[in-house]
């Protein structure tokens, strides 16, 4: 029954992979993969030689993990939000509001968030004004930047991800609830002894696939929503955002792809570590 | 959550993991073209008795709903000529850089193909094998090209000896300056023609600033351009590594350390504080929109060319005054800044040429291109000095690059006052009366350094932008940049590009 969709991943997944080579050559068009000359790790130099290699790696990490946290804790508030809406019609509407977002494009979302940051009209500093306060120069500004991309993201990202919990959450048995009324339990303890522990498993594989890619960044975020602006990079520029900056000069494929291979192994390392690390808290509970 | 589900996900999972390990997905190995049979037979015969081919011409721009019918035109004028079909293959801008490398890489096939310094790149292609060499091509089947340009912008066009490319005959030096709009310099009794640096604007801004409050003074505070410090960019736009045009010695240096990029960016920054220019940085596609209503005075570091007021009324919608403040002189960047090459992967490649010849030399056949055929894309205004006027159904072709498809002294104007001013006349004059620098045809080849060259472009990207934008302090920000560059190893580029040069003066004499 899995035939077409293991053919599928095969054919898309698996077949190109062999591409991976191209990290380890000095590929010219010209000559094609096979004949291209092999050059070892002087395609890997590139990154590991840049000298903003830490600012990018912690910068791409840390923005994940606050990424994966953030999406997380707003993904389960809100499908259990949405759970307790009891007129079904409602459930819905609210369902495709949030969902939306998921839908626009990060070229547009980055004109949304210049309409309300931009520091000679923009509305936030426009409501600043009239409130009393000094405006502040976004676009100038990175402190602030990491929470303005969190936020883009959750708005973005929440109602893909509630749906997701929502679905967990209908699966669970109606008696637990109906038991624990009878035992007195209020909606809060329902939630805290009975719809959260039954959603762990859903939020630990969401989790650990989430880290399979915490060494990508989503570029259309980092680049659009900052409007790629240098004075912003302290604290927004990623590793795919460098890449893009440092080899669209000269568009070496090969460089690219040790790029590529480099943020997969990582990923794939961190998985392992991080699914490790599950089995010995509760062995039930992890991927594999 | 049950076992098989888990095994399920991990599968997955796993599957998409190694999907992103192979991410940069590998285009099928090209296959070698067969190369054109060189027709020793076909050199002496008529050209009418050539076999038929059709000849492809691949370039970036808009892609027209006119444009099969524009093929079908130009056909009807070379298939007498030269035997040979046209069809014309436009690729949008936004999409052309990266379409052609796929097309390269998977050894799709072309025959004429623009290629730049700046798009499709010229060196790169050149280094990856996509284009040809056209040294013996070119005499043979384009004579008339061939004896169009002196030997200077040949050599502007070779690289390691050869000739790549056919450069477009346009505004090959470049006069940076600035546009004022013409109603406020009047205004505020701006004399243009007294300006010879941009310092001298100061008190025309200060007065906008102060009359006009729906105006902002200048659209950015960037001034910076190498050819206005005399300074030619050997390496690209993008890096700061220069020689003086007039320097005998060819002695290469650090652009960034000069005292004239310090002048510049204090410039910038004295401006950026003083309310001249928007706070944040404005996307060039707004910025059109924005002149366009009215919101901006001025403009700078823009080149400045016979007849470039209309061209800019036509594109601002504004009437405005334009001022070089830079000594014009020839570089191999401009002179090569558009043209057309040959790919690889064609089959005929002396036919190719033939088409190169027609675009060049032939009017008509030019125009069509560039203006779209007459009586539907364009109409005469006025024949005798060759000025056309939009035709009713110009919508529907009007791709508006000359500069694109050969030599543009050969096309029509489209503002009589173009026409008044020859303005082509003038352009070719000034390009003949300028200077050459010293490294006139001399091209980079970057690969030796691409590694240093890939970290310098991101830090141009990340700290000169905002500097040459006045929008950091120069006093710190300046000496920061410097380091930086040191630090991805500018000095290996500029040692690299001065081995390079003196190769390249050593082999020329």
């Amino acid at each position: 029954m899995g035939a077409p969709g293991l053919l599928v991943l095969l054919i898309f997944s698996y077949l190109p992979m062999f591409g991976v080579v191209i990290a380890f050559k000095d590929f010219r068009a010209n000559l094609g993969i096979f004949n291209s000359q092999w050059i070892g790790l002087k395609n890997f130099e590139f990154l590991f030689r840049s000298p903003v290699l830490s600012r990018i790696t912690t910068n791409t990490l840390t923005l994940n993990v606050l990424f994966i946290v953030s999406g997380l804790v707003a993904s389960v508030g809100l499908a259990l939000l949405l759970n307790e809406v009891r007129l079904k019609i409602a459930t819905r509407a609210y369902q495709t509001v949030v969902f939306f977002p998921y839908f626009i494009s990060w070229v547009i979302v980055g004109y949304f968030s210049f309409a309300l940051l931009n520091a000679d009209n923009g509305l936030i500093n426009g409501f600043l004004t009239t409130l009393g306060q000094e405006p502040v120069a976004w676009y100038s500004s990175p402190q602030y930047w990491p929470w303005i991309l969190m936020l883009t993201n959750i708005w973005k990202s929440v109602g893909y991800g509630s749906v997701i919990y929502l679905a967990g959450m209908l699966g669970i048995n109606q008696e637990y609830y109906e038991a624990a009324m009878l035992d007195g339990a209020n909606k809060v303890q329902q939630i805290r002894y009975i719809t959260l522990p039954h959603l762990v498993p859903i939020m630990v594989i969401m989790t650990l696939l989430a880290i399979g890619r915490i060494f990508y960044a989503d570029f259309g975020l980092f680049y659009y929503v900052t409007r790629d602006n240098s004075l912003l990079y302290s604290t927004t520029d990623v590793i795919d955002t460098y890449v893009y900056r440092a080899l669209r000069v000269n568009a070496d494929i090969g460089m690219a792809a040790a790029v590529g291979l480099y943020q997969s192994v990582v990923g794939f390392a961190l998985v392992l570590i991080s699914n490790w690390l599950v089995k010995r808290v509760d062995p039930e509970r992890s991927l594999f | 959550m049950a076992t098989i589900h888990k095994r399920a996900a991990a599968a997955l999972m796993i599957g998409m993991l190694l999907a992103a390990c192979a991410a940069p997905v590998a285009a099928p190995a090209p296959t070698e073209a067969p190369k054109g049979e060189t027709p020793k037979a076909a050199e002496e015969a008529k050209p009418t008795e050539l076999p038929p081919v059709t000849i492809t011409f691949t370039y970036g721009g808009n892609v027209f709903k006119d444009v099969d019918a524009v093929s079908d035109a130009l056909s009807a004028i070379a298939q007498p000529k030269i035997n040979a079909t046209i069809k014309l293959k436009p690729i949008d801008w936004g999409a052309y850089d990266e379409k052609m490398k796929l097309a390269f890489a998977a050894g799709e096939e072309c025959d004429i193909v623009f290629v730049a310094p700046w798009i499709n790149n010229y060196i790169q292609n050149i280094a990856n094998g996509n284009i040809i060499a056209l040294d013996d091509l070119l005499p043979q089947y384009a004579p008339g090209l061939w004896k169009s340009m002196p030997a200077t912008s040949w050599d502007a066009a070779r690289v390691n000896g050869k000739i790549y490319g056919v450069p477009n005959q346009q505004i090959w030096v470049k006069p940076f300056g600035f546009n004022v709009r013409k109603d406020l310099a009047d205004k505020y009794k701006l004399d243009v023609s007294k300006i010879t640096k941009y310092e001298e604007l100061e008190p025309f801004l200060d007065a906008v600033k102060k009359g006009e409050p729906d105006v902002t003074p200048l659209q950015s505070a960037y001034n910076w351009m190498f050819e206005t410090a005399g300074f030619d960019p050997i390496v690209s736009q993008e890096t700061p590594v220069a020689i003086r045009f007039d320097d005998k010695d060819m002695k290469v240096f650090n652009a960034a350390a000069s005292p004239e990029f310090k002048a510049s960016v204090e410039l910038a920054r004295k401006w950026y504080l003083a309310g001249y220019t928007p706070k944040d940085k404005i996307e060039s596609a707004d910025a059109e929109a924005m002149w366009r209503a009215g919101k901006f005075a001025m403009g700078l570091a823009g080149v400045v060319k016979p007849g470039g007021d209309i061209e800019s009324r036509q594109r601002f919608g504004q009437d405005v005054y334009q001022q070089s403040v830079t000594t014009p002189f020839l570089t191999t960047a401009g002179s090569t800044a558009t043209m057309n090459g040959v790919c690889r992967t064609s089959k005929n490649p002396e036919r190719a040429v033939m088409v190169l010849e027609l675009l060049n030399t032939d009017k008509e056949f030019y125009n069509l291109i560039s203006k779209g055929i007459q009586g539907k894309h364009w109409e005469w205004a006025d024949e005798a000095n060759q000025v056309i006027k939009a035709g009713p159904n110009n919508a529907d072709y009007n791709p508006n690059t000359d500069w694109e498809f050969g030599n543009q002294f050969n096309a029509y104007y489209i503002d009589p006052e173009q026409a008044k001013i020859k303005a082509w006349d003038a352009t070719y004059k000034l390009n003949n009366d300028s200077p050459p620098s010293v490294a006139l045809g001399f091209n980079f080849n970057p690969e030796p350094v691409k590694t240093e060259l890939a970290n310098i472009s991101a830090i141009v990207k990340e700290l000169q932008d905002p500097l040459t934008n006045g929008r950091v302090d120069p006093e710190t920000a300046l000496p920061d940049y410097l380091t930086r560059l040191e630090e991805a190893g500018l000095q290996t580029v500029i040692d690299e590009c001065q081995k390079q040069l003196n190769e390249w003066a050593q082999a020329k004499k």
